[in-house]
């Protein structure tokens, strides 16, 4: 087939289309990521105490390959373009495109796996292990049950929740917390009272009582998942069409490489 | 050692007897169950002002604590739950009970009263109450919830990397070999 009959400058034509899709995707692939890995609910702590942080490594890996794959894109179509017989560029665009193509293979496989992690005693554990855990056995420990700490204060004092499922989880499960408040003056956190403007409880004998009104019932579980599911919902999956449209792509133009260009 | 103060809420319905009356366990009614301590309604507005002895023995023990108080005043008649100011947009509920704290989690008990006031002495029924029991945190099972979606998503990328690479392979034999 010569280089300059119609139906190959279609073929031509589409592969380019192909190319300057991948481009936009990968400029929205890298502005999803970013959002994603700046965090706005400020739940990171939750999750690198579980050591569970994987999708804000698909995330960042996802920025970069957003990036690749503009970069890559541009790189296609001036390969496209090129009138030369010998042309290399489509060769150094099929090479760098696997690279990059793995590495967002790894990234949606990541995420999707990680978001299966997300189960209410994951979080349960981890707050009843770490909540006000004073005890100073190394830095690491230290450091990561002060976070989980101010993570949950925040949240069951922004978001009007307390624990995961619910207060009772305080009294179901021993609990870090329980071994430094008595029972009686903490059935759970104040934090979990409802606040007057100046965030003093409205009432703390009825909160500590649990009248309903007085103490927020709701637990904290749907406020937690909602993000990061979403998180690794975005991550796993766009990519996943990404690679799907990129795939279409890349056999279209090895296709063109081995029939048309030589 | 127990609060000796009523906490302000609740309040709950007794019968009147002549010199025995009725309490009930009004706990995990209007609150959730506590693992180490529970309310025990208050005795009846008769007794207002009488000296109330509170017995709280675990079941199978013969001796247990004894609290002591003083008998609030009632407020009309001692109502499971009493609107006190109601104003359109919201209520305001009051309990009156008694919170027996630092029991023993999971274990049940025996609960009566025995109040004197002036020169009578009233008891009341017997009545069992238990505590919540409390869990271990490492009976918290940790397991995946495993879904379709990671089994798709490997799979389907798997087979697309492998056919790349071997698109490539072929295309690049095609090539070398015009």
């Amino acid at each position: 087939m010569a280089k300059g009959d119609s139906s190959v400058r279609c073929f031509q034509g589409l592969l380019i289309f192909g190319n300057v899709i991948i481009g936009m995707c990968g400029i929205a692939l890298t502005a999803e990521c970013i959002f994603f890995v700046s965090d706005q609910h400020s739940l990171y702590h939750l999750l690198e105490a579980t050591d569970n942080d994987d999708i804000y490594g698909a995330a960042w890996i996802g920025i970069f390959v957003g990036i690749c794959l503009f970069c890559l894109s541009v790189l296609g179509i001036r390969g496209h373009h090129e009138m030369q017989a010998e042309n290399l560029l489509l060769f150094q665009y099929f090479i760098l495109m696997f690279i990059v193509y793995a590495f967002e293979v790894a990234s949606s496989i990541t995420a999707a796996v990680q978001r299966d992690f997300f189960t209410t005693n994951l979080f349960l554990r981890q707050m009843l292990e770490r909540y006000q855990n004073k005890s100073q056995s190394n830095n690491d420990d230290i450091w990561k049950n002060r976070e989980v700490t101010k993570t949950w204060d925040r949240l069951m004092l922004l978001e009007k929740c307390c624990g995961v499922n619910g207060p009772s989880d305080w009294q179901k499960y021993k609990s870090a917390f329980r071994d430094v408040n008595n029972d009686a003056d903490y059935p759970w956190p104040h934090q979990c009272c409802v606040m007057d403007t100046l965030y003093k409880p409205l009432n703390l004998d009825a909160c500590k009582l649990g009248v309903s009104g007085y103490y927020h019932s709701k637990g904290c579980y749907e406020l937690i998942s909602g993000p990061m599911n979403r998180h690794a919902w975005g991550v796993a999956w766009f990519g996943f069409a990404i690679l799907c449209w990129t795939f279409c792509v890349l056999l279209g133009t090895m296709f063109y490489w081995s029939r048309i260009e030589y | 050692m127990a609060f000796l103060t009523p906490t302000l809420l609740l309040l709950v319905l007794l019968d009147l007897g002549a010199a025995e009356f009725n309490i009930s366990s009004i706990s995990g009614l209007l609150s959730p169950a506590l693992a180490e301590s529970f309310l025990v309604a208050l005795p009846p507005c008769h007794l207002t002002g009488g000296t109330a002895a509170l017995t709280v023995r675990r079941i199978n023990e013969t001796t247990g604590l004894t609290h002591n108080f003083i008998v609030p005043p009632c407020r009309g008649r001692r109502d499971l739950v009493s609107v006190v100011y109601s104003s359109g947009s919201f209520t305001v509920t009051r309990l009156s009970a008694y919170q027996v704290t630092n029991l023993i989690p999971g274990t049940s008990y025996y609960v009566s009263y025995s109040v004197v006031k002036g020169n009578t002495i009233e008891s009341s029924n017997r009545v069992r109450m238990a505590t919540l029991p409390r869990r271990k945190v490492e009976t918290l099972g940790l397991g995946m919830a495993r879904t379709g979606g990671m089994i798709v998503i490997t799979v389907l990328l798997s087979v697309a990397m492998f056919l790349l690479v071997v698109g490539f392979i072929v295309a690049l034999v095609l090539g070398a070999r015009k």
